[in-house]
């Protein structure tokens, strides 16, 4: 990205967060989708305020880590701050599948932990996170993981190998009376969503090994779900898959946001995430280049950033062709910024870079 | 010049084979797609034709000679070396991050298969280094220092730096991101052709074997 295309985002985005700062995000009428740009992104027919506010929006998210130079001889090392994640916007609607599509080892994990309040000791985030329209901060993102939030993980190794899928799903409930009923009740939610998914009773008594990939994402899901979640955050949910199931996975989450919940899915496979996606955010060096509506990426004049077109041309269905987007070439797309095209002087602008427990907090 | 398998049988489980009397053929200088349903063997079959697996009935034979044989000759003719010649096959593992010493230097992962001492200069005479966008700086750098993509590169350079007549890429590309997939395939592609070899891939994205293969085969 150029520095002036840096900072016209740069200055969109601070005059937004200005003007948002006293009321809830945007001034939006409510219900009425609104074509074309907005807000600083571009919306799909199926992007709804409901209430006049974004389902969740990121402005300004920086994260950096602290951590030796590795530059440095091993005893002269000093501590520098890599930044990671710089001024990352992007904003998930009620009932749309936003995917966000990058390299990968490119930080887009670091965004999921963001969302979820996951922090590293070693780590800084600033920025404004808002969920329904509220400002959260670290303690208040915590408060909603699993009760508003939750994260369908990357892996089938999340799932504990030594217990059975069905108490895995339904979770610790207490002891008592009262965690017996709780418990009764969130087996009978459970049940209820195997048989939303396809999966049947007896998985239950399952352990993670005996099931097959797909059927072990579906389980993934179900946890994710039996917390009955407004937004659900995907990482990278379909490799290992093969092209029926991970187009069966992602029509979960489809079928998730149909009915009205929000899906930050997570992934570089950028032909599958057209498949199921309303809109698409491209993450390049650690911030979103680009947040356009799936229908854009039909014709590649609608695409605004150098790289979306790259990455449109790169796609076996379209061109396949390798080209070099910059002078460095694909291969040397490494964030290598610190202080080099004027970035960082607009980065003045934003608020002052903080520690994770004071995210939020100079709204 | 093929690598050839005839009527190979394969199965984990007594009694449920995964494949009976499969045949494949596939040139130097070919691209062969495999297509299957996932759980259908197509993994399986990739390491039957490597040699990491051994078929149960049938035979695998590269250019001529069969693959139990090159194992048989590569032992007996290599002694009191350190290092077995590598097969004339080579796979690229689907995960590259679990086919890699998490303990090793990228440089010494580099050279493993190369028998001969002076590994990094060769590697580095190849050329090979600079067409897959492999760093000197990486080369000092242990596995979980490097992302997927990368550790992928180093994975292709070192199957290729054993001059293979056959590579077999068995989900290669599925870890990428497009653009680099794209750049991946160039330069593959284009050293088979330099070299004339032959290649099988599986890929779970049909587009994408429109693009590289030229030949479809069903398991």
């Amino acid at each position: 990205m150029s520095a002036q295309a840096m900072k016209e985002t740069l200055a969109v985005d601070v005059r937004e967060a200005q003007g948002n700062a006293g009321s809830t995000c945007g001034a939006a009428p409510a219900a009425a989708p609104i074509p074309g740009r907005h807000h600083g992104h571009d919306h799909a027919a199926a992007s709804l305020h409901p209430g006049g506010h974004h389902l969740l929006r990121v402005e300004g998210l920086n994260v950096s880590f602290r951590m030796y130079d590795p530059g440095e001889p091993f005893f002269r090392a000093r501590r520098i701050e890599r930044p990671v994640i710089r001024d990352l916007s992007v904003s998930v609607h009620a009932g749309e599948v936003m995917a966000v599509v990058g390299a990968s080892g490119s930080g887009k994990t670091l965004l999921a932990d963001a969302i979820l309040g996951l922090y590293e000791r070693n780590v800084r985030v600033s920025g404004r996170i808002l969920f329904e329209g509220k400002l959260c901060g670290p303690r208040e993102l915590a408060d909603l993981r699993g009760h508003g939030i939750s994260l369908v993980p990357q892996s089938v190794n999340n799932l504990d190998s030594l217990m059975r899928v069905g108490k895995q799903i339904v979770g610790s409930c207490g002891r008592g009376p009262s965690g017996r009923r709780r418990r009764a009740a969130r087996r009978e939610r459970m049940l209820k969503l195997f048989a939303q998914y396809r999966l049947a009773p007896e998985v239950a008594d399952k352990y993670p090994h005996e099931l097959s990939g797909g059927m072990a994402r579906r389980v993934l899901l179900a946890c994710a779900l039996l917390d009955d979640p407004r937004l659900i955050v995907a990482d990278e949910p379909t490799p290992g898959l093969d092209l029926e199931l991970a187009v069966r996975a992602l029509d979960d989450l489809r079928s998730f946001a149909d009915a009205g919940g929000g899906v930050l899915l997570i992934t570089h496979d950028i032909e599958l995430a057209l498949r199921v996606a309303d809109r698409i955010a491209v993450f390049r060096d650690g911030t979103v280049v680009e947040e356009a509506p799936a229908a854009a990426f039909e014709d590649p004049s609608q695409l605004r950033d150098p790289y979306t077109r790259a990455l449109w041309h790169a796609m076996p269905g379209h061109g396949f062709d390798a080209v070099a987007f910059d002078d460095a070439g694909p291969f040397d797309a490494v964030p290598q910024r610190e202080g080099s095209d004027g970035a960082d002087a607009k980065l003045s602008h934003r608020p002052v870079k903080a520690d994770h427990d004071t995210i939020g907090g100079n709204a | 010049m093929s690598l050839e398998a005839h009527g190979i049988s394969f199965s984990y489980v007594p009694g449920q084979p995964l494949f009976t009397e499969f045949n494949l053929v596939v040139n130097a200088g070919e691209r062969v797609a495999l297509e299957a349903p996932s759980g259908a063997g197509k993994t399986t079959l990739c390491r039957l034709l490597a040699g990491y697996l051994e078929p149960q009935d049938g035979s695998i034979a590269v250019d001529g000679v069969s693959l139990n044989s090159l194992f048989r000759r590569n032992r007996l003719g290599n002694r009191s070396a350190r290092r077995l010649a590598p097969l004339p096959v080579q796979l690229v593992w689907q995960h590259p991050e679990q086919a890699v010493d998490p303990l090793m230097r990228m440089g010494a992962t580099l050279v493993e298969g190369l028998p001969s001492q002076q590994g990094l200069d060769e590697a580095r005479a190849s050329g090979l280094l600079e067409r897959f966008g492999i760093r000197e700086e990486w080369l000092s750098r242990l596995p979980h220092e490097l992302s997927g993509g990368e550790l992928m590169r180093f994975c292709i350079v070192r199957a290729l730096l054993s001059r293979p007549r056959y590579l077999i890429c068995d989900e290669m590309t599925a870890m990428l991101d497009a653009i680099t997939q794209a750049r991946v395939w160039q330069e593959v592609i284009g050293v088979a052709e330099e070299q004339g070899m032959g290649l099988v891939v599986v890929s779970h994205s049909p587009e994408l074997l429109n693009r590289v293969a030229t030949r479809r085969v069903r398991l």
